[in-house]
């Protein structure tokens, strides 16, 4: 239990209520403390109400949050786990790569082991939340997405961000700004001293207050700005085609469409390489900062500040305003002037100040006692029995920032390295990105004020909707701008080369002795700088290739701590210059992104038939067919059936694809696709079709029904709708012929009506004719059925007399509930899909793409007589007037086996003396009609003669099938035709 | 064969509706939701804070298709920008022909593409021999066909200032005013499937209401419905609008809507 302020992070928190161990870290299970305290590093992530990897430094305290650390057993504090550290000469660089190239058993074995050790929290208790809540009806996890089109996109919430997306909204552009923080202003936000910009026009509005005045006055600025939206806490995680800017904000997802992007993503400082700089108590200057100023809280009673530029005295005078105890301050530049006010008042606290000095060890076993430092050479190399040793329990690094690039690299720009700055800084941008800030190399407010307000009017000026910067604005500050930053880089020069460039080089003690290099290069993954030697030694010379292999860079941190010092070895190891070494490149995502906000809020689009609650009242189970839910049985296949074939039933059909056809053309294109002939189809008539490729095979099968001379009516299958649309337009704009087609699917609802008292039912609702002389089979009308305008076909699909009908879908409930009505003393019950399956079987009616496969054609689905090869050219013709000719490799059969069991859909067939396979159950049932088992399939057609036999596995048995053309139920169709 | 009774038409979201208890009324042969438990009062207020949602699906849609549609746009209204260019929305189209007039009144007239067109009006349009067919009168326009797809589309209307946010949640298309303003219309993936999203401000007490109408096919009403509920959250919250408040802020739309009987329950 620990109790935290207002504006408190689970860090803050944690670190004031005395924890120094939050995590242990991947590989050697060491402890490791607070470094960054901005969530740019892996030390403090920590498991936060199941969810696990949360930065602690960045969590909002809240009430009643329950937070673990994560790896480590049996305890964070205590883990036995820590001993891997003694194995380490095992564990070498590329270990991945090398250990287990030559066993792969051993490596199956001992994956689950290395999981076990290494990891980075569980996501077990997330999924059992999850399901916990799903299983109580909640949704799990809320996640939504967002997208947006602003004219200008600002990344970073710093004081270069806010004024360069205040330049941009105020000149008329629509504009949005991410950055990660809880408020806007980034390091202003602790900066006591008072703020000067410069004569600048425009810059009088932000001088002449504290930091921290100006980060406030900032954020109130641009939440109040109409044109300018603010994203607080959300991480841009990536750059993808046309500038979107992909955006994480919690379980939230913002895709950013930018016209105009401007990074200011800011520097940050990273880790410097030496010995024992993982423990706790080694801390980044900038977070001590932070703690300092955000949450009051002082990392610790003693410290010893090591810097390499002018952010570490700010920071020392920070520590000694909070009651901290600077013991030394090691500046590793040598002309500093030390007479200012600030080391004065160092001196007088009584520290120690090192110029040319920095760091050579950290001292302690589970957390900082002291440190040693050393003096550098002019070239940065330290000098051997320079050391000098000091008690301290914290250790702040301010040893330089590096740019945060990886937006910079993902939006084209170049990236180089400025030898005077020490940093790699954009030199190139496209035209429709813009930088400014620290993340150029220069650390200036002035600068940045300049840098900021020419990005802003220079992403405005080419949108529409702006208003034109005055000219000569842009001009005037970019002179100021230069002038600026010369006198940034001439004061810099003054102060003498800065060495450290991420690492400070241990000694050679003149006897050829090898260095330990024991420091970690990388803290996510536990790399020393000792492997990132061996890597070189072994031909690793290259740095992108150097990451692949040693894993540098590939941890959450994703390079922001160890890019920079990973590159100042490789430098070092192979000879080359930092600029020659360059940098790796950033991929998106650059951050962790969970995966829930990835996929978004579960959008699965879902159909309902115009009957659908009918259904449910009728007490169906319901099935999935593509994204429609269809009743698959009400109370039985067996009552269901018999009701069809001994009185009537009725069918909820109104998934079937439809399309209205209209135009001069529209017989000559249905004739082109169909492989029957459609434009001889009498009015009032319907036709079996069937839709083939070139190849000849059946695409899809379905009514064609003329209702006029240039209108016809199709259905098609329920999963091919989409399909046979495109494929019909397509045609018709490819022929040039006028035939306009119309998806109708969704304004029809449609019944099947069928069984021996068909008939009599529907006549006590409608006045159309429906005799056999008047409405045969394959005969269409139309007309009132209980007052509803209908389209009737005639058509069999079950064998048995009756009528599908169409009509439009707002009716569906009503005419639904005449038909069960008027039905009633006719025996009338509703069937599914199952039982309709059941019953057209029985008929030998085929389901394409369940009874035939892509490559079936016509004739070997027995078909035949759907196809018209004396009509003009239609797709497929070709290949069927050859396939005519041709003996089909396979055949559609029809079957009986004799006995109880009966074959599942997709039971293999063999020849009947077992040896070969010969194809495939397309569908079996049990038969009330045959009263045996029967189904059709798809079989090699040398071994397909009427009354042949084969063998069919189904499970354990082996099955005699027999082989029949004969349908099973009325083979004259006598039934159908009534 | 035995008299029967009117039929009822019944919107793809009914069910919704009484699950939320609205009141319903007959309106062009549909039941529609007249307002919902909290009122109408409170449904304009939701309007003009949040967002509100109604559903349109008895509005009558007519698309016409074909190289001779602008023709047959002209020839069935002579007002000042018919046929209009793709993606208008021209408003209250008046009709030539005064009989037509008597059947049903148009609301908008989308131009969706060159050749294609939907006529969004209110009323019936005197049915032809099929379901689908439509009796215009006046010569027939060549190359022009014309289909009755009332049945074919689900309308939703989302009414009120944070429309543009819950759109933007389910749309990857812009939608900002900017460059989606009043009277446009644009076919565009919504909630993963595909909608036509008309976009005809309504006005209340002399101030503009954002407000948009989705047409999709009707099998997807319920999740498209359920889809724009839960997109909306503490911050942004959606609620449901009967007719009678959907009126009060589009006085456009309620002149031209004929209310044809009473409350049902
Ligand atoms: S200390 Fe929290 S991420 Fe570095």
């Amino acid at each position: 239990m620990i109790s935290a302020y207002e504006g408190d992070t689970v860090a803050s928190a944690l670190y004031a209520s005395g924890v120094r161990t939050f995590s242990r870290s991947f590989l050697f299970h060491r402890k490791r403390g607070l470094l960054c305290v901005s969530g740019r590093c892996p030390n403090c992530m920590v498991t936060v109400d199941g969810v696990p990897n949360v930065r602690a430094c960045c969590e909002p305290a809240r009430e009643g949050m329950k937070v673990k650390r994560q790896n480590g057993w049996p305890s964070t504090d205590t883990d036995i786990f820590s001993g891997v550290q003694l194995i380490e000469r095992f564990l070498p660089v590329g270990f991945y790569y090398k250990t287990f190239i030559n066993f792969p058993t051993e490596w199956a074995n001992t994956q689950p082991m290395i999981r076990r050790l290494t990891g980075r929290g569980s996501v077990k208790q997330e999924l059992a939340r999850w399901n916990a809540q799903a299983a109580s009806g909640g949704h799990g996890d809320r996640f939504e997405k967002q997208y947006l089109h602003p004219d200008v996109v600002v990344v970073g919430g710093g004081p270069a961000g806010v004024f360069a997306a205040l330049a941009a909204s105020r000149a008329g552009a629509s504009a949005v700004l991410v950055h990660d923080q809880p408020s806007l202003g980034g390091h202003l936000r602790f900066e006591g001293d008072t703020v000067d910009l410069g004569s600048v026009e425009g810059a009088e509005e932000f001088s002449g207050m504290r930091g921290y005045e100006l980060a406030a006055k900032l954020d109130r600025l641009a939440r109040a700005e109409e044109n300018l939206r603010v994203y607080d806490n959300a991480n841009a995680f990536g750059l993808y085609e046309s500038n979107e800017v992909g955006v994480v904000q919690g379980n939230k997802m913002l895709k950013l469409r930018a016209k105009q992007l401007i990074i200011s993503t800011g520097a940050g400082e990273y880790l410097t390489v030496f010995k024992n700089n993982d423990l706790p108590g080694v801390l980044l200057g900038s977070g001590v900062r932070r703690m300092l100023a955000l949450y009051g809280v002082p990392p610790g009673k003693n410290a010893v500040v090591v810097t390499n530029n002018d952010s570490g005295l700010s920071l020392a005078n920070a520590l000694l305003e909070a009651g901290v105890k600077v013991s030394a301050f090691a500046d590793a530049r040598t002309k500093v002037d030390t007479s200012s006010p600030r080391f004065e008042a160092l001196r007088k606290s009584g520290a120690i100040l090192l110029t040319g000095y920095s760091i050579k060890e950290a001292e302690g076993g589970g957390r900082v006692t002291g440190a040693t430092l050393i003096r550098l050479d002019e070239n940065g190399a330290a000098t051997a029995g320079t050391e000098k040793s000091f008690k301290c329990d914290t250790i702040c690094l301010a040893n330089g920032f590096e740019p945060d690039a990886a937006l910079l690299t993902q939006a084209r720009c170049r990236v180089s390295y400025d030898e005077a700055l020490g940093e790699f800084i954009p030199s190139e941008s496209p035209a429709s990105v813009q930088t400014c800030g620290d993340v150029t190399g220069i650390h200036d407010l002035r600068c940045a004020f300049l840098q900021a307000n020419i990005a802003g009017l220079q992403a405005a000026s080419g949108l529409a909707s702006a208003t034109k910067a005055p000219a000569g604005k842009l001009n005037e500050l970019s002179a100021s701008l230069k002038s600026a930053e010369t006198a940034y880089r001439d004061r810099l020069a003054s102060q003498g080369p800065r060495p450290i460039i991420g690492i400070v080089s241990e000694p050679t003690d003149g006897k050829g002795r090898k260095p330990e290099m024991n420091g970690f290069a990388c803290i996510c993954e536990d790399v020393k700088e000792k492997e990132l030697a061996q890597a070189v030694e072994e031909g690793f010379r290259d740095i992108e290739i150097l990451k692949r292999y040693s894993t540098l860079t590939m941890g959450p941190c994703e390079g922001k701590m160890c890019a920079t010092p990973g590159v100042g070895i490789c430098a070092r190891e192979t000879g080359r210059s930092i600029a020659d070494a360059g940098r790796t490149v950033s991929r998106p995502p650059y951050l962790p992104v969970p995966m829930g906000a990835l996929a978004g809020p579960g959008l699965h689009p879902v159909k309902l038939t115009a009957m659908h609650y009918k259904h449910l009242e009728a007490g169906a189970t319901l099935m999935d067919m593509g994204e429609w839910k269809r009743p698959h049985v009400y109370t039985s296949v067996f009552e269901e059936y018999s009701a069809v074939r001994t009185k009537v039933g009725i069918i909820d059909l109104s998934t079937l694809g439809r399309l209205d056809v209209k135009g001069r053309d529209a017989p000559k294109l249905l004739d082109f696709i169909y492989t029957h002939t459609m434009s001889k189809l009498q009015n009032g008539k319907s036709r079996y079709g069937v839709i083939c490729d070139d190849a000849g095979a059946i695409l899809d099968d379905g009514t064609v029904t003329r209702l006029g001379e240039d209108h016809y009516f199709i259905t098609t299958s329920t999963g091919n709708i989409d399909f046979v649309e495109q494929w019909l337009t397509w045609w018709a704009v490819a022929k040039k012929w006028e035939a306009q087609v119309t998806n109708l699917t969704s304004g029809f609802a449609a019944v099947n009506v069928a069984g021996p008292r068909a008939r009599d039912l529907l006549r006590t609702l409608t006045d159309v004719d429906l005799s056999t002389e008047k409405f045969p089979y394959m005969a269409s009308g139309s007309g009132l059925v209980a007052g509803v305008p209908c389209i009737l076909l005639r058509i069999g699909f079950v064998g048995e007399t009756g009528w599908e009908i169409h009509f439009p879908a707002e009716y569906g409930e009503y005419f639904w509930d005449r038909l069960m009505e008027a039905g009633r003393p006719f025996g009338i019950m509703p069937f599914g899909v199952e039982t309709q399956r059941l019953l057209r079987l029985e008929k030998m009616h085929v389901i394409v793409s369940q009874d035939t496969d892509a490559l079936s054609t016509p004739y070997e689905a027995n078909m035949a007589w759907v196809v018209k090869l004396d009509k003009e050219d239609f797709v497929g013709k070709a290949a069927l007037t050859f396939a005519k000719d041709e003996v089909p490799q396979r055949r559609l059969v029809g079957f009986t086996v004799e006995g109880e069991v009966v074959p599942h859909d997709g039971d293999q067939a063999f020849s009947p003396d077992g040896s070969t396979l010969i194809g495939v159950v397309t569908s079996c049932r049990y038969s009330p009609a045959a009263q045996k088992p029967v189904g059709l399939a798809l079989i090699r057609s040398d071994l397909s003669a009427d009354g042949g036999t084969f063998l069919v596995a189904s499970g354990t048995s082996k099955l005699n099938a027999k082989i029949t053309f004969v349908p099973f139920y009325d083979p004259e169709g006598r039934r159908l035709k009534e | 064969m035995a008299a029967t009774p009117t039929p009822l038409k019944l919107s793809a979201l009914h069910h919704k509706h009484l699950e939320l208890k609205a009141e319903l009324l007959k309106v062009d042969g549909w039941m529609v939701p007249d307002h919902y438990p909290k009122g109408p009062e409170d449904e304009v207020k939701a309007a003009m804070t949040s967002l509100a949602i109604s559903d349109r699906s008895q509005l009558g849609k007519l698309e016409i298709k074909g190289p001779g549609t602008d023709s047959l746009l002209q020839s069935i209204s002579s007002s000042p920008g018919v046929p209009g260019a793709p993606g208008e929305v021209l408003l209250g189209p008046v009709l030539s022909d005064p009989a037509l007039g008597a059947a049903f009144s148009p609301l908008y007239l989308c131009k969706l593409a060159r050749d294609q067109a939907l006529l969004v009006y209110s009323g019936t349009l005197p049915p032809g021999p099929n379901p689908m067919d439509v009796a215009l009168s006046g010569r027939p326009v060549e190359r022009a066909y014309a289909t009755n797809v009332t049945s074919v589309y689900a309308g939703i209307n989302l009414s009120g200032p944070n429309a543009f946010e819950i759109l933007s949640r389910l749309t990857q298309v812009d939608v900002s005013p900017r460059s989606f303003p009043s009277g446009r219309c644009l076919q565009a993936g919504f909630a993963n499937i595909l909608a036509l999203l008309v976009h005809v401000d309504g006005r209340y007490e002399g101030q503009a209401v954002p407000s948009y109408d989705l047409f999709f096919g009707r099998e997807y009403a319920e999740y498209v419905w359920d889809s724009i509920m839960e997109a909306g959250d503490d911050e942004v919250g959606v609620f449901p609008m009967g007719i009678s408040a959907y009126n009060r802020l589009h006085p456009d739309a309620a002149k031209t809507a004929g209310r044809t009987a009473g409350v049902n329950r």
